[in-house]
């Protein structure tokens, strides 16, 4: 059974920064991606001013002029994403994709978690599990593109709207957000069933509609990936103590 | 009844009692290309049914996958009524057709139409079995875990994930080194305001490793971001990566490329599969001979074959009450390549969804099933037969053969006269009469051999490389010409090149070689000045020299065709140790990786490099 000190279940940013803080780890999700958050739901498409983030943190300016190196400068979350993945490979954290959690058994000394892969069961020990996946979400975003609309209305059919710029200038996301978080493909079809009433008047489209919601009280444009990535550092820090 | 599951990859198995919380006719586990119409089919002909599926929607690469869109496969069958209905509702939200959306919501309407019950993000973790015949299964999901007793298992998971916990052999890979199709995962990127698929090969992998699957798949989203050109942006990455090999099992039938190419048919049928041998890996040095005739030496790889899928094929070997759908069959590594294109995923699912179906109703097990009745139920939806009626045909998908001359679809036989032979072995296009000479019976043999000395040097290639084919050698002088020469050009036959004349005279002369052809194919492996040869820099303006855009892709294909033709040659020589020795000295680790940072130089694909080191392990296996 490998050892960690660390286990976080979900691997958006917070827990990859929870990762990458120090320790040995593994971060560990079902889905194929590393946080699908991101990677899944076209958030990298809205601009994230990266010097907002004037992290005191050494490491963390250094992965994102990694990651900036790799665009040629510019912002770009998957390429944040795959940084902060190799960095976590260089200081030991490992990434398990495509892993059920079927349970967690408090320890005596040691969290035993047993996973569900595909190479079937398999049990990992950790001193300290972080559980931050969520099931179901609450919001999609669409990448739409015409002329410059505005919303005349910020709900339709219960559901409520927003427009944010993306950084190709000629498209935009209109966060399509439900009240409560729902199944995700049903939530998917009743976003772009709304947004699409919506655009038709407007001589606008949907270019595309993201494969994976999220739920909003973690949504990506709420403080950033990077304030988002910095909370799980300093979490770290504080279990820590 | 015996509980079957995998722990860290092994199988274990435990008596046990189980408490079943959902019964069913037909559980079908995974719901993509196949398992969908597996359950649409299986609940419409009668049978209640629960399907599963691990990732959030439904439809598999054809959706998740995002592989949205038809390339091989044949027409036919329930998918042709879902793609219009998705793709009116596709046009009517987005402007335009083929999205993973409007598939996603018709393919859940319809099973929800005909009552099947569906979990998203669950996942079969074991099974039951009784003597010998599997009774249900355990299934897990994000929050718990239940068990469902079913009279029929159809294991739609591409993977295998429920054929691996019965004890039967499995294989993986090809019988050569265990190569295997390289995997894909598809991304989409933004570019002058328009939205475009990016697919190109991520390198290969083993899915059953969770560590290194891992791995490989945040490897491959990162490595997309260091080829995107000209102010492309990233967009997204599909959340199922695109694996296209798994396990297959040792079943009642086994689908073999030999069979495919020599035109057997079954006794019964489950369904007509078409395409070309998608193989998709550039290391077809490293491939089995007969599959090199056909790929390499006749450069026959895009010739459209139609494929009869025989019915024992989805049966694993002395187990009831299961079944499988999609690229997991009992099936060669080559014959897979042909047997999971999207469209025939979808036909081959409805054809063994009707089968689960006709197993229940008449309370027998599935090989017992009236093959009479299949067929004319299978008639009834059209999803069985498919369109296409030849063997063979040159059907290029894209109306183009590799250097942009139109290709009109026409109907391939290798049943042909001497005259016919002689006549294409002149042409830029010989490879249907190269493998025609493979398929006879060698009574052309004297009329190829004076060829050899004709001045048309495409004949006398042609004819020493059908001789070849046909186990004669007397060709072997032609052939070294050729290699002497490095022809990057190839035959025009195909709508894609494959492989170059050269490539193919190496391949037949590790046949025949002798000791002395060794100096001339170590030049190619060991001299450092070799890549710097005109033949791998863009100075030949023929049309037909495919080198000239791609001078390390043609370097590398001579490398790993001259090298393991060294092997077969020494091996039959008795000279393996000295050349196994020149091998470790001379390509030791240090010069093998500035040898694939040579091959890989610029590339957005990444299986050359993979293939380059798996040639130089293979060889040192083949001296030993």
């Amino acid at each position: 059974m490998k050892e960690y000190d660390l286990a976080v279940i979900g691997s958006g940013f917070y827990s990859l920064g929870l990762a990458s803080a120090g320790g040995r780890s593994v971060v560990i999700d079902p889905h194929f991606l590393l946080d699908p958050d991101f990677a899944g739901t076209f958030s990298g498409f809205t601009p994230t001013p990266c010097e907002e983030y004037s992290s005191e943190s050494e490491t963390l300016r250094s992965i994102i002029e990694r990651s900036e190196c790799m665009t040629g400068g510019r912002f770009n979350v998957p390429a944040l994403e795959s940084c902060l993945a190799e960095y976590a490979g260089e200081i030991g954290t490992d990434v398990l994709l495509g892993a059920y959690t079927v349970k967690i058994e408090p320890p005596s000394d040691i969290h035993v978690i047993t996973l569900h892969t595909s190479a079937g069961i398999i049990e990992i020990g950790a001193k300290t599990v972080v559980k931050r996946q969520r099931h179901l979400p609450d919001t999609v975003n669409l990448l739409v593109r015409g002329a410059s609309f505005t919303l005349d209305e910020d709900e339709v059919d219960g559901l409520s709207l927003s427009l944010s710029d993306a950084y190709s200038r000629s498209d935009r996301i209109l966060s399509v957000r439900a009240p409560l978080p729902m199944e995700n493909n049903a939530l998917r079809a009743r976003a772009i069933r709304a947004a699409s009433r919506v655009l038709r008047a407007k001589d606008a489209k949907i270019i595309e509609c993201a494969p994976l919601g999220f739920y909003s009280a973690d949504a990506p444009f709420a403080g950033g990936p990077l304030a988002d990535f910095e909370r799980g550092v300093f979490s770290w820090r504080e279990m820590n103590v | 009844m015996i509980y079957a599951y995998l722990k860290e990859g092994a199988l274990l198995r435990e008596e046990c009692t189980p408490d079943f919380d959902e019964k069913t006719d037909v559980l079908v586990a995974g719901v993509g290309t196949a398992g969908t119409f597996a359950a649409i089919s299986a609940a419409r002909e009668g049978a209640s049914v629960i399907a599963v599926e691990r990732e959030l929607a439904v439809g598999g690469m054809y959706t998740a996958g995002r592989v949205t869109g038809f390339y091989y496969g044949d027409e036919g069958g329930t998918y042709e009524e879902c793609e219009r209905e998705a793709d009116e509702l596709d046009k009517a939200f987005f402007g335009s057709r083929k999205k993973p959306e409007g598939r996603v919501a018709v393919y859940t309407e319809k099973l929800s139409e005909f009552g099947v019950k569906l979990y998203t993000g669950a996942a079969v973790m074991g099974l039951y079995i009784e003597n010998d015949t599997v009774t249900g299964a355990r299934i897990v999901t994000q929050d718990t875990t239940f068990n469902v007793r079913a009279r029929v298992l159809i294991d739609a998971t591409s993977d295998g994930h429920a054929v691996r916990l019965l004890s039967i052999p499995l294989r993986f890979g090809r019988g050569t080194d265990g190569g295997r199709a390289p995997f894909t995962v598809w991304s989409d990127v933004i570019k002058d305001g328009k939205r475009r698929g990016m697919n190109v090969d991520d390198g290969y992998c083993d899915q059953y490793e969770p560590y290194s699957f891992s791995d490989a798949v945040v490897s491959a989203h990162a490595r997309k971001l260091l080829f995107l050109k000209d102010g492309a942006e990233y967009l997204s990455v599909a959340s199922l990566p695109g694996v296209r090999e798994g396990l297959s099992f040792l079943g009642e039938e086994t689908l073999k490329y030999t069979d495919i190419l020599s035109s057997k048919e079954p006794r019964r049928v489950l369904f007509y599969a078409r395409s070309d041998l998608d193989k998709h890996g550039s290391d077809i040095a490293l491939d089995e001979d007969e599959y090199q005739n056909f790929w390499c030496v006749s450069n026959l790889a895009t010739l459209t074959v139609r494929i009869p899928v025989p019915m024992g094929a989805v049966m694993p070997k002395g187990v009831r009450g299961i079944l499988t759908a999609g690229r997991c069959l009992s099936v060669d590594s080559y014959a897979l390549g042909a047997v999971r294109m999207n469209r025939d995923m979808m036909r081959m699912g409805e054809c063994v969804g009707i089968l689960a179906a006709l197993s229940v109703k008449h309370g027998c097990d599935v090989r017992d099933v009236d093959y009479g009745e299949y067929e004319r139920l299978t008639d009834v939806y059209g999803c069985r037969r498919g369109k296409m009626t030849e063997s063979f045909a040159f059907d290029a998908p894209s109306g183009k053969n590799v250097i942009g001359e139109p290709v009109e679809r026409r109907a391939v036989s290798f049943d042909m006269t001497h005259e016919k032979i002689i006549e294409e072995l002149a042409t830029d296009s010989p490879g249907v009469a190269i493998y025609a000479c493979r398929l006879s019976d060698g009574s052309i043999i004297p009329k190829l051999v004076p060829l050899l000395a004709s001045d048309d040097e495409k004949l006398a290639l042609g004819a020493a490389l059908a001789l070849g084919l046909m186990g004669d050698g007397s060709g072997a002088d032609v052939l070294r010409h050729a290699v002497r020469c490095r022809s990057s050009e190839i035959f025009t036959g195909c709508r894609r090149s494959n492989q170059f004349k050269s490539c193919a005279a190496i391949c037949v002369l590790a046949r025949f070689g002798t000791k002395e052809d060794m100096d001339l194919l170590s030049e190619i492996v060991f001299d450092k000045t070799e890549r710097k040869k005109a033949m791998y820099v863009p100075e030949n303006t023929s049309p037909l020299a495919y080198g000239k855009t791609d001078v390390r892709f043609c370097y590398f294909q001579h490398f790993t065709h001259a090298l393991i033709a060294m092997c077969k040659i020494a091996k039959r020589e008795g000279v393996s140790d000295e050349l196994l020795s020149r091998i470790k000295r001379e390509l030791d680790g240090e010069k093998t990786s500035e040898l694939v940072d040579f091959v890989t130089f610029g590339r957005a694909d990444a299986p050359i490099g993979a293939a380059t080191r798996a040639a130089v392990e293979y060889s040192e296996k083949i001296l030993r």
